[in-house]
């Protein structure tokens, strides 16, 4: 590795995005603070929600400077750059990943700082916070004449589970919201848990784990006249309780590293094929279908919306970092292809 | 074609071509049409031409900026895509882009590093080439506080930096003062001493007598002549004399002699200092 050329490259990317970055995400805290006194002041004290601030703004002030920046640092190595680079012994793979190596680190510094910035600024917690540890099938056993649905579940196979976690859908004919009851019944036992809830919003509803062993039995009850409760999806979700929502921020820390150290990598080797603006908005919109599409890399919608309600993201999978690094392999690579057989020409 | 000086060949280009695309339409532009030079191991080679006739894009593919489209490009006896061979090149290219928030000699430590020599060996060749091309008291100044001529100078001590075997300047003398032109001379004077194979390029016929073997004029993409300076700048029947020693009053009949063996003057002027020597005297 290059430390000269890492060590440029990130003073070429830190100082804008700490800059602008830091300008955004201070003026968050501040109006959060200023806002204090107010009766407006309950949303930045609720339990995640300046956190949610902090880490969105962090995010869609300084993804795109960042990526910006990385691309234009790939497009100088075939340019204005070349001119004293290509001409030196240095290896171009080399040349490229000392490059992308600077531009990640100055992500890492970032993604750090927006870390301890997002848990100085969240304060202490009132409820217990969440995190997504699984997923269960639905069996729809049947609906009856009152309005009463049942679903069969198998038990959680993550032993920490404690919270059932359904998504809902409403439609206000009758009303605004429903009451409905829940029940969840382990089917040997007969131990069951059960919660009268308002269902006013399209927050999926939790219900708690009954003790015991074996398959489940879901039923939801309608108790008065009301909105039409739905529900989309043949699966639910297993939450467990975390001890420590500071958590929360390491393991989006995480996520972001990963997922801009990627980005990062793209954008450099595209940068060094067009334009930097044209490798940044094909980065972008990768960035943005990542954004509201699942799977291993994606659903940061989803993760932004568990920090917005004061739980935990789920912990990053195997598959994910494999993702990850076999995307930086292939950007490094067509990158390299690049430097090596001049791109411009 | 004149002789070349030495035995082996550092730079053997052979119908090289290049051609870059550009505009809306993607349109294809010719910058080299078939160049076929040769330059010894230990000449100095000037190159000669008008803006845009491809000189610099010459210089690019013989440093290995660039990739040519079609011939047969051979330096310092392999390809430019071998790490060994550009480890022996040094590159003034044209426009000085040296990455500007850096300081000089910071700078200097980054193109050593690239160039596979130690942070040691970098700090202190660096420092004895900035002291060389008379910047060193701006080692720590940024690049880009730099004006055109510092820059060209910079550019010249991080062309020496690793002590290559072949040097490409590409218009070194654009920007430089006249206290520059005196240390390109030397920096020049000292690679011919040392064996060092040179190509300089310029649009300038004054640039060509810093002492180059041979001239090549290259225009539309091609070598069009390739000669001893003398040979293609100087006309048959016309001298340049330098006189010292006599009194301005007595011009009239040094000029009266000439006349008088058939010959005219094409322009007196008084000769003798530069303007290096007004800058060290303060005039």
């Amino acid at each position: 590795m290059l430390t000269s050329l890492t060590s440029l490259a990130f003073r070429r990317t830190v100082w804008p995005t700490l800059l602008v970055g830091g300008l955004a995400v201070g003026w968050v805290l501040w109006s959060g603070r200023a806002a204090a006194g107010s009766e407006l002041a309950t949303w930045s004290h609720a339990p995640g929600v300046l956190r949610y601030a902090v880490w969105m703004t962090g995010i869609l002030v300084a993804g795109p400077l960042l990526i910006g920046r990385a691309a234009s640092i790939g497009h100088r190595l075939v340019g204005i750059d070349a001119a004293w680079c290509a001409s030196r012994p240095a290896s171009r793979l080399f040349v490229l990943g000392s490059s992308w190596a600077g531009a990640a680190l100055a992500a890492c510094v970032w993604v750090v700082l927006l870390a301890a910035t997002a848990e100085l600024g969240a304060g202490s917690e009132e409820s217990a916070a969440l995190q997504p540890i699984g997923s269960a099938e639905l069996t729809h056993l049947g609906t009856d004449e009152s309005g009463v649905v049942s679903w069969e579940l198998q038990a959680p196979r993550n032993e920490d589970a404690a919270v059932l976690r359904l998504p809902v859908g409403l439609i206000a004919t009758g009303g605004p919201s429903a009451r409905i009851r829940a029940r969840l019944t382990r089917t040997e036992s007969g131990e069951a848990v059960e919660r009268e809830l308002l269902v006013a919003t399209t927050r999926p509803i939790e219900i708690g784990l009954p003790p015991g062993e074996g398959p489940l039995q879901l039923v939801l009850e309608r108790l008065e006249d009301g909105a039409l409760v739905l529900v989309p999806a043949e699966r639910a979700e297993w939450w467990r309780v975390m001890e420590s929502p500071t958590s929360a921020s390491l393991l989006l820390a995480y996520l972001g590293i990963l997922v801009s150290a990627t980005l990062l990598a793209w954008a450099v080797a595209l940068g060094v094929w067009m334009r930097p603006a044209l490798a940044t908005a094909l980065v972008l919109a990768v960035s943005t279908a990542l954004w509201f599409s699942g799977g291993a890399l994606g659903g940061w919608g989803v993760v932004m919306e568990h920090i917005a309600g004061g739980n935990v993201p789920g912990s990053p999978t195997l598959l994910g970092s494999g993702l990850a690094l076999t995307g930086m392999v292939a950007a490094g690579s067509l990158g390299w292809w690049g430097l090596r057989w001049g791109a411009r020409t | 074609m004149a002789e070349v000086k030495t035995g082996a060949l550092a730079v053997r280009s052979t119908g090289i071509t290049k051609h870059y695309r550009a505009g809306l339409w993607w349109r294809r532009r010719e910058a080299l049409c078939g160049v076929d030079l040769e330059v010894s191991s230990g000449e100095t080679l000037g190159l000669a031409g008008p803006n845009g006739s491809g000189k610099s894009t010459w210089m690019r593919l013989v440093a290995g900026v660039e990739v040519q489209n079609d011939g047969e490009l051979e330096v310092l006896g392999g390809t430019t895509s071998d790490a060994e061979v550009r480890r022996r090149l040094g590159f003034l290219p044209e426009d000085a882009p040296f990455p500007q928030e850096l300081g000089a000699q910071a700078c200097l430590d980054l193109l050593g590093s690239l160039s596979g020599m130690s942070r040691d060996e970098a700090r202190d060749r660096g420092s004895a080439l900035l002291e060389r091309v008379g910047l060193a008291h701006e080692a720590g100044t940024a690049l880009g506080k730099f004006s055109r001529g510092m820059l060209r100078r910079f550019g010249l001590a991080q062309a020496w930096l690793h002590s290559p075997d072949l040097i490409l300047l590409d218009e070194p003398t654009a920007g430089l003062d006249a206290e520059g032109h005196d240390v390109l001379r030397g920096l020049l004077d000292e690679a011919r001493e040392a064996g060092t194979t040179v190509c300089l390029s310029s649009h300038l016929p004054g640039d060509f007598g810093v002492g180059c073997d041979r001239l090549a004029v290259m225009v539309g993409g091609r070598i069009v002549q390739v000669g001893a300076p003398d040979e293609l700048l100087g006309e048959p029947g016309s001298w340049s004399i330098g006189v010292k020693g006599l009194e301005e009053a007595r011009l009239g009949e040094l000029e009266e002699w000439l006349l008088a063996a058939g010959a005219s003057t094409t322009g007196v002027r008084p000769t003798g200092r530069d303007l290096s020597d007004l800058y060290r005297t303060g005039g």
